[in-house]
C-alpha cells in the first residue's frame, strides 16, 4: 500500500496549530449551547456578581435588606437580581432537586415556551436584596465579564449571559495556545507540541470547564502564563520579561481566585531555588539580589493581608489534621475527585466509566514511576524536556494539591464536613504541566522516539472519543433526550 | 494487515471509534415528553414475580420508550431482573417486551426501557407490566415511585396486590421516536435551541455542530498522519 499523502499545506504547523484552537472554540460553543442557563457550579452567583459590578454607582432603588440564605432548593430564596431568580423559575424543570432526570418543559418549536417572556427584558437586573450574593468583590475576571454586561445592556439576558460563557471559551482558547508555546520552549518538537495542545483540548472537563461563567477559567488562564513565564525563566535566565510575565500571571491570578496564592508560593520557591543555584556559582550581584528580595517581601506581605492569612495560619487545628487525611484520603473520594476532572463520569452507573477511569489511573500510576525513573536516571533522553522542567512541573503539582487539601482541611476542621470537597475541577489549573508529565513519565518504559509518538497518537484518539462518547452518548441525552 | 503501516491503523480506528460512538448514539435516539412529571414521591416494591401495572395513554405516535426512577435502597442487593412488557389496552396481548439488570440501573437517573418503535400510537391506551424476576431467593426487592396522578393520560396503576392505587401512576416518561432520522435531528436542534440567543439556535446551531464535527476529525486524522 501507498503512503498516505497530503496537501502540504495541511502539515504546516500553523495551520494545524489553527485548527486546534478552532475546532475547540467550535466545541466549547457548541458545549454552551448544551448546558442550560446557570447550570454550572455556582453559575447564577457568578452572573449574579457580573450583575452586581454592572450596577450603576448611585443606587437609586428600594434596597431591602436580607440575609444570605443557606438552603439551595428555591431560587428565590437568594440575594439574586430580579432577572437572574425570573429566567430561572421560567426555565425550571418539571422535576424537583438538581436530579439527573430532571429536564426543561420543551416546547414543539425553537422557541421555549418562556421565552418571549424572558425577551421582553423588562426585569430589574440590579440586586434589590443586601447583602448580594456574590462570588467576591473587585474580581478580574467578573470584572471583565461586567464590561461585556454593560456593553450589550439593551440586549435580553440570553444573549448577555451566553456571550459571557463565549468570552470563557475564548480564554480557554488562549489556554491552548499558552500549551503549545510551552511545549516548544521546554523541547519537544513540533509535532509533540501540537499533540499535546490538542489532547489537551479534547480533555471532556477542560472544554465544559471554560463554557460555563466562572471566575476558575481567568485562573487556569493565570496557571498558564504563570508556567510559560517560568519555563522561559529556566530557559533563558532571570531576563526582566520572563520575570514579568511570571509576575503578571501571578498578580491576574491573585486578583482572581484565592487559590492563586499558590502561585505566589512556588514563585517564591522558584526565585529562591534559581538564586541559591547563582550564589553557589557566584553568578549574582548583590542588587538584582536584593531587589528582588525586596519586591518578594512586599507581594507577601500585601497578599497576606489580602487572603488574611495570618488569621487562616493562627485558626489552624491540628488536632483534625489526622482524621481529615484518614477520611479524605480514600479510593471512594479520589474516585469522586477523579471522575469529576476527566468528565461527568459520575453522570453514568455504567461500568466503562470505571474501566475508563481505572484505566486511566493505570496509565498515571505507570507514568508516576517513570518520571522517578527519569529524575534519578543520569541519561538524557534527547526528545524529552530537561529534567529542570519536570522537577518545575512536579513542584506545580504538588504545590496545588497542598493547597487545595489545606483549605480542605481548614473547612473540615470548622464544619467537621467535606464542605468544600476537592471536586476534580480544581486540579485543572495545572492540566499542562498535569499531561506534559504523564506523557514524559511514559517515556522511561517506552524508551524510543517511535513509541513514544505512536503513545501521543493514541492517547489523542483516546482523548478524542472520550469527548465525543462523553458529550453525545451521556451530556446531550441527559438534557435533550 | 501487515502491509498496513501503523498510521493507517490508527487512521481505520478513529472510523471505527466514530462509528461506535454514533451507533451508540443513535440507541438513545428518542425523546422523553417533557410534560411528564417524575419524582421520588412515594415508592412501590417489585415483589418476585407479581407484577405492576400502569395502564397510559399514548401521546403521540412513534412510541419508542418509557423510562422510570428506581430505588437506590437495596439495587445492590439485587439478584435478578425486570422484566417490562408493553400490552394493548386490555393486558393481554404481548407488543414488546425488554430486561434491565440492577448494574443497567442508574438510581440517579431515569432508566429507560426501549423496544421497536410503535407507529401509530397516537390516543392509543396501553398497558404495561414491570415484572421482578428473581435469580435466588436471597435477593432484596427493587422498588419503583410513584406520583400524585394529575394527568388523564395516566388512566391507572394497580401494585403487586392487585389493589389499584387512585390517584396516583407511576414516575414515568413515555418517550417517542420520529418518522426518520433528519426528523429526530430537527426535534434535538429545537430541544437544543429553546431559550438560547439567536446565534446558537436552529441553522446556527447546525452550522456550529456539522463545523466542529469536520474540524475535529479533520484536526485528528492530520496529527495522526504527520
Amino acid at each position: 500500500m501507498q503512503n498516505i499523502q497530503m496537501p502540504a499545506f495541511l502539515k504546516k504547523s500553523g495551520f494545524v496549530l489553527a485548527l486546534i484552537l478552532v475546532s475547540f472554540f467550535l466545541r466549547g460553543v457548541f458545549l454552551t449551547a448544551l448546558f442550560p442557563i446557570f447550570d454550572g457550579p455556582d453559575e447564577a452567583r457568578h452572573y449574579n456578581t457580573i450583575q452586581y459590578l454592572s450596577e450603576p454607582e448611585e443606587k437609586s432603588w428600594t434596597i431591602n435588606e436580607r440575609p444570605i440564605k443557606k438552603d439551595k432548593s428555591d431560587i428565590a430564596g437568594y440575594n439574586f437580581s430580579q432577572e437572574i431568580i425570573k429566567t430561572a423559575e421560567n426555565i425550571k424543570t418539571n422535576d424537583p432537586g438538581d436530579d439527573l432526570f430532571g429536564i426543561i418543559n420543551f416546547s414543539e418549536s425553537y422557541i421555549g415556551k418562556s421565552e418571549n417572556a424572558i425577551n421582553l427584558n423588562d426585569w430589574h437586573r440590579y440586586n434589590e436584596n443586601y447583602p448580594p450574593d456574590i462570588a467576591g468583590e473587585n474580581n478580574l475576571y467578573h470584572l471583565l465579564c461586567s464590561l461585556i454586561e454593560k456593553s450589550f445592556g439593551q440586549y435580553s439576558i440570553l444573549i448577555r449571559f451566553y456571550l459571557i460563557r463565549i468570552f470563557s471559551i475564548l480564554l480557554g482558547t488562549a489556554v491552548l495556545f499558552l500549551c503549545y508555546i510551552i511545549t516548544k520552549n521546554i523541547g519537544f518538537s513540533e509535532k509533540y507540541s501540537l499533540l499535546l495542545s490538542a489532547i489537551i483540548s479534547f480533555q471532556p472537563r477542560f472544554s465544559m470547564h471554560f463554557s460555563y461563567i466562572t471566575y476558575d477559567d481567568l485562573l487556569i488562564l493565570a496557571f498558564a502564563l504563570f508556567t510559560l513565564g517560568c519555563v522561559l525563566i529556566l530557559k533563558n535566565g532571570l531576563r526582566r520579561k520572563n520575570v514579568l510575565l511570571a509576575l503578571t500571571a501571578m498578580l491576574i491570578g491573585l486578583f482572581t481566585k484565592g487559590t492563586s496564592i499558590v502561585l505566589l508560593t512556588v514563585f517564591i520557591f522558584f526565585l529562591a531555588c534559581l538564586f541559591y543555584k547563582k550564589i553557589k556559582n557566584h553568578k549574582i550581584k548583590r542588587a538584582p539580589l536584593l531587589a528582588s528580595i525586596i519586591l518578594l517581601l512586599v507581594l507577601v506581605f500585601i497578599f497576606q493581608k489580602y487572603f488574611d492569612l495570618a488569621t487562616l495560619i493562627s485558626g489552624m487545628n491540628f488536632g483534625t489534621l489526622g482524621e481529615y487525611l484518614f477520611k479524605s484520603l480514600t479510593v471512594g473520594r479520589m474516585e469522586i475527585t477523579s471522575k469529576t476532572y476527566w468528565g461527568n463520569l459520575q453522570w453514568s452507573s455504567n461500568i466503562f466509566y470505571d474501566f475508563i477511569l481505572y484505566f486511566i489511573w493505570a496509565i498515571e500510576i505507570i507514568s508516576a514511576i517513570g518520571i522517578a525513573v527519569i529524575i534519578f536516571s543520569k541519561k538524557k533522553i534527547e526528545f524529552l524536556p530537561e529534567k529542570k522542567y519536570i522537577l518545575f512541573f512536579l513542584g506545580m503539582l504538588a504545590a496545588l494539591q497542598l493547597g487545595i487539601r489545606f483549605y480542605d482541611w481548614q473547612i473540615f476542621s470548622q464544619t467537621g464536613g467535606f464542605d468544600l470537597g476537592t471536586p476534580g475541577r480544581y486540579f485543572l489549573p495545572n492540566i499542562i504541566s498535569h499531561f506534559i508529565l504523564v506523557f514524559c513519565g511514559l517515556v522511561a518504559f517506552l524508551k524510543k522516539e517511535k513509541y513514544f509518538d505512536i503513545s501521543m497518537k493514541v492517547g489523542l484518539l483516546f482523548m478524542f472519543f472520550f469527548w465525543f462518547y462523553l458529550i453525545i452518548d451521556v451530556v446531550m441525552p441527559r438534557y435533550y433526550m | 494487515m501487515r502491509h498496513l503501516s501503523e498510521k493507517k491503523i490508527l487512521l481505520l480506528i478513529l472510523l471505527f471509534g466514530l462509528l461506535l460512538v454514533f451507533y451508540k448514539f443513535i440507541s438513545v435516539f428518542y425523546f422523553p415528553d417533557s410534560d411528564w412529571k417524575m419524582s421520588r414521591e412515594q415508592k412501590i416494591e417489585l415483589e418476585v414475580n407479581k407484577p405492576v401495572i400502569q395502564k397510559f395513554r399514548s401521546d403521540k405516535n412513534n412510541l419508542a420508550a418509557l423510562e422510570f426512577l428506581f430505588g437506590r435502597s437495596s439495587l445492590k442487593k439485587v439478584n435478578g431482573k425486570i422484566h417490562f412488557q408493553i400490552l394493548e389496552e386490555n393486558c393481554t396481548e404481548k407488543i414488546a417486551d425488554s430486561y434491565l439488570t440492577p448494574q443497567d440501573i442508574n438510581p440517579d437517573d431515569s432508566n429507560a426501557f426501549t423496544f421497536d418503535k410503535i407507529a401509530d400510537s397516537e390516543n392509543k391506551i396501553y398497558c404495561l407490566k414491570l415484572i421482578f424476576e428473581a435469580s435466588d431467593s436471597k435477593t432484596k426487592n427493587p422498588f419503583v415511585f410513584t406520583n400524585p396522578n394529575d394527568s388523564s393520560d395516566n388512566v391507572s396503576l394497580v401494585d403487586v396486590s392487585g389493589n389499584e392505587l387512585k390517584n396516583q401512576s407511576l414516575s414515568m416518561r413515555p418517550a417517542y421516536k420520529s418518522d426518520t432520522f433528519w426528523q429526530d435531528a430537527t426535534e434535538l436542534n429545537k430541544r437544543i435551541s429553546q431559550y438560547k440567543p439567536w446565534f446558537l439556535k436552529q441553522y446556527f446551531l447546525g452550522f456550529i455542530i456539522i463545523s466542529l464535527m469536520l474540524l475535529s476529525v479533520l484536526l485528528v486524522a492530520i496529527l495522526l498522519v504527520i
